[in-house]
């Protein structure tokens, strides 16, 4: 007798399997950790989930359900081993996928087309709970924004492993703005908008869970975030991801953060991101170091490198405040730049040994900044 | 312009020690003068020899043979706990004697080093005349039972090879005009350089002997070494003086082989935090800053009772940093306490980048620095490990004594300009 039998297009189970694919755990010693499990829902639609026990994918897809009602296993729904379910249905024709489960047993009848697969599952009662998510706060902003803000911070995650609370974004909710920093301690990234919600509350998300954001996030969805103790969940249309917090204390970043400058130099994005690419060819090979230098109206970015040899490239630049020579870190710098939209930035310095602020400047500017540390100058 | 007959030759000097380390033995312990010494590391039964005395070698005895085997050849050979400090010591004794008669250009271990002569000893007869003098210095102004061999070559490479010639107390020439022929007799493996896996690839390419290695063109000799090295080897055997590549250091480490007394946990913990105090002095000494930490401890063989692993390693990538205080925690989290005897640990700071180039951190706290520069400095003033780590100090004195100085000993004597 079949306890479930569940049909849906091909097309929306795969995008389901690869959407919560990714939080499948790869090198876990539970073997139910590199399954799906299937739970069929209320309103006919089917439910997905994928954990590491760090981060749980959810998504729930159209499909026409038939559970029955004597037989406790229907309810609790079917796993499959999630790389061989993405591999049958990557090879699928496009059309109605059958999946059935059998009482007593864990095979799972993948049926499409003149196809038959039988799948063997692990019990559905295996798989471990997703967290109960209590928010604290909670809030909601356009995808595009979210992804625009993650990226803004992002590039400035660190990957040291003797740190892992700089391993993950800060993201600060007060009611009213919400926001987001990163730091590897060369530099800082901080972003702020504006956003309504409800309560407030601090969080230090893993990089990799900002990065799944990103790639779940559609410019018009509507993410829906909610902050609790040692959790956090965003919703976005049918997928949800719970992941688990950072635990730590992340630095005060607000104190290295220079509330005044001596110079500011304002430069056209766009001309001093190339200028940082020419340069960066040749200081790649001495620690990326470019060394910036006013004069007048102009800006030079010099670089040497005793296996290339040299270069100096010039900008325009407006300044305020006396001259300056600094060294940056390169790819630092192109970083950052590569995310500012805006037509200007401004660099804000101080000394040549003290960090500088870059800020996005111009009619779209964003409430973004980000402290570079400089190099010592050669 | 100068004709080609009125230039001076220029003559290379490379002072090689014989068996050095059984000869300081024998320097300062009467009783050992004129008998079969060997040298070994620590009084244990499993160890092997790290210099025998030209007494021992009689017997066939050489660095690498083990005390049974020795004992089986040579039954009345004396055994010695090695004494790093007394070689380190003569070996600063040493260079002050040639300093006294010739200009050392540059130390390349505790027993070797180049010598360049004056302009006005440029010729060969004078060059001969001033190693004659080194060797009568070191034996007059260190002890007659140090003697050494010198060569003379047209080069730092040839002057080696010219010093291991003869031996002991040997004054070799290789002139240009003894090339080839003169080290047509050399086996592969007696060049510096060719080890065992380099003599593999000559053969595979159907070179035995060194007459052999001479008549192969230069691309033939990157062929068989694969790159520009072949290259560079074909203008050494020639008497080229071939400027090496600056070499890129990626790591500053430590081991030790632990004494029975530190064979315990504790033991390990203690020498594996003295060494990494003495990797990052070294490191802020030298300039640099690391990016990761490597650790490995190696027990005795797997237990039978217990099924205890005998070994482990362990590293991880950081921010660059250079201080002991950051470096200790690293240590500690990635320390395994599962081996119950261990005997052997090693300390790497790897991905190394100088000073210069390490981009400061925004959070770091200066106060930390200047606790890591008063202790530097207290150190360099009062001796090495006057302040030390706690967990360090049990195996300071043991440490600091017992390294054998295979290398250039620290501090090292600055190279001369040409």
């Amino acid at each position: 007798m079949n306890a479930m039998h569940v049909t849906s297009q091909r097309k929306d189970i795969y995008e389901a399997v690869q959407s919560v694919g990714r939080a499948v755990s790869g090198r876990s010693t539970l073997p139910i950790l590199s399954h799906i499990l299937a739970q069929p829902q209320g309103d006919g639609s089917i439910k997905l989930t994928a954990t590491d026990l760090e981060m749980w994918m959810e998504c729930t897809l159209p499909a026409r359900l038939q559970a029955s009602l004597d037989a406790d296993e229907g309810t609790q729904g079917f796993t499959v081993p999630a790389r061989v379910f993405a591999e049958i249905l990557a090879a699928l024709p496009e059309t109605d996928v059958l999946l059935e489960r059998n009482v007593g047993d864990n095979k799972i009848h993948l049926r499409c087309a003149r196809s038959d697969y039988n799948i063997l599952g692990l019990p559905a009662e295996e798989f471990p709970a997703p967290p109960d998510v209590t928010p604290t706060a909670s809030f909601a902003l356009p995808g595009q924004l979210l992804k625009d803000m993650i990226r803004h911070v992002l590039f400035a995650v660190s990957t040291d492993e003797t740190r892992p609370i700089l391993t993950g974004v800060l993201l600060a909710f007060t009611g009213d703005s919400l926001k987001l920093v990163a730091t590897d301690t060369h530099r800082l990234a901080v972003r702020t908008e504006k956003i309504a919600g409800e309560g407030s509350a601090t969080a230090i998300i893993p990089a990799r869970a900002m990065n799944e954001l990103i790639r779940l996030a559609g410019d018009d969805d509507t993410v829906t975030v909610s902050l609790a103790q040692g959790q956090a969940r965003f919703e976005v249309d049918k997928t949800t991801m719970t992941t688990r917090l950072l635990e730590g204390q992340f630095p005060n970043y607000e104190r290295v953060i220079p509330t005044s400058f001596d110079r500011r130099l304002t430069l056209e994005t766009e001309a001093f991101q190339q200028a940082v690419k020419r340069a960066s060819i040749v200081a790649r090979d001495n620690a990326h170091r470019v060394v910036l230098e006013t004069e007048g109206a102009q800006l030079a970015l010099s670089a040497e490198s005793g296996t290339i040899g040299s270069v100096r490239d010039e900008i325009e630049v407006a300044r305020e405040g006396d001259d300056i020579t600094i060294a940056f870190n390169a790819k630092y710098m192109n970083d950052v730049l590569s995310i500012v939209e805006t037509e200007g930035v401004a660099l804000e310095l101080t000394e040549p040994l003290r960090p500088g602020i870059l800020r996005p400047i111009g009619d779209n500017a964003t409430d973004y900044l980000c402290v570079l540390m400089p190099m010592q100058v050669i | 312009m100068m004709s080609n007959a009125n230039m001076s030759p220029s003559w290379w000097l490379h002072l090689d020690m014989n068996a050095y380390f059984a000869a300081c033995e024998q320097q300062y312990r009467e009783e050992l003068r004129g008998r079969p010494v060997g040298i070994v590391p620590v009084i244990s039964e499993n160890t092997g020899f790290i210099a025998a005395s030209y007494e021992a070698k009689c017997f066939g005895i050489k660095t690498g043979t083990r005390i049974a085997e020795a004992r089986r050849l040579c039954p009345d050979i004396r055994i010695v706990e090695a004494r790093p400090r007394l070689y380190r010591e003569t070996h600063f004794a040493i260079i002050s004697a040639v300093e006294k008669v010739a200009p050392v250009h540059e130390v390349l271990s505790v027993d070797e080093m180049v010598i360049r002569p004056w302009k006005n000893e440029s010729q060969l007869s004078e060059a001969l005349r001033l190693g004659q003098k080194v060797q009568d210095a070191i034996r007059y102004d260190v002890g007659e039972w140090l003697s050494c061999s010198v060569g003379f070559g047209p080069s730092p490479f040839l002057a080696k090879v010219a010093s291991d010639l003869q031996k002991p107390r040997g004054l070799s020439v290789v002139s240009p005009e003894d090339l080839p022929n003169k080290l047509y007799g050399l086996k592969l493996t007696d060049w510096p350089g060719i080890g065992k896996r380099m003599e593999a690839r000559f053969h595979a390419t159907g070179v035995f002997t060194s007459e052999e290695m001479y008549q192969l063109t230069m691309p033939a000799m990157r062929r068989i070494f694969g790159g520009i090295v072949g290259e560079r080897w074909y203008r050494l055997i020639h008497g080229e003086r071939v400027a090496m590549p600056p070499v890129k250091r990626w790591q500053i480490g430590h081991s030790n082989v632990l004494a029975p007394e530190f064979r315990t946990r504790n033991g390990a913990w203690s020498v594996a935090c003295r060494l990494l105090e003495k990797a990052a002095e070294r490191l802020r000494d030298d300039g640099y800053h690391c990016c990761r930490l490597s650790v490995s401890v190696e027990g005795l063989s797997r237990s039978r009772e217990t099924g205890e692993e005998n070994s482990w390693t362990k590293r991880v990538k950081f921010a660059p940093t250079n201080r002991t205080l950051t470096l200790l925690p690293t240590l500690r989290s990635l320390w395994q306490d599962d081996i119950a005897k261990p005997i052997q640990v090693s300390i790497a700071l790897q991905d190394i980048i100088p000073d210069r180039d390490v981009t400061l951190s925004l959070f770091d706290d200066p106060s930390e620095d200047r606790i890591e520069t008063t202790v530097d400095s207290i150190n360099r003033k009062m001796g090495r490990g006057t302040v030390t780590i706690a967990a360090a100090l049990c195996s300071k004195d043991y440490l600091d004594h017992a390294r054998i100085p295979f290398g250039p000993p620290h501090p090292l004597p600055s190279g001369r300009p040409e």
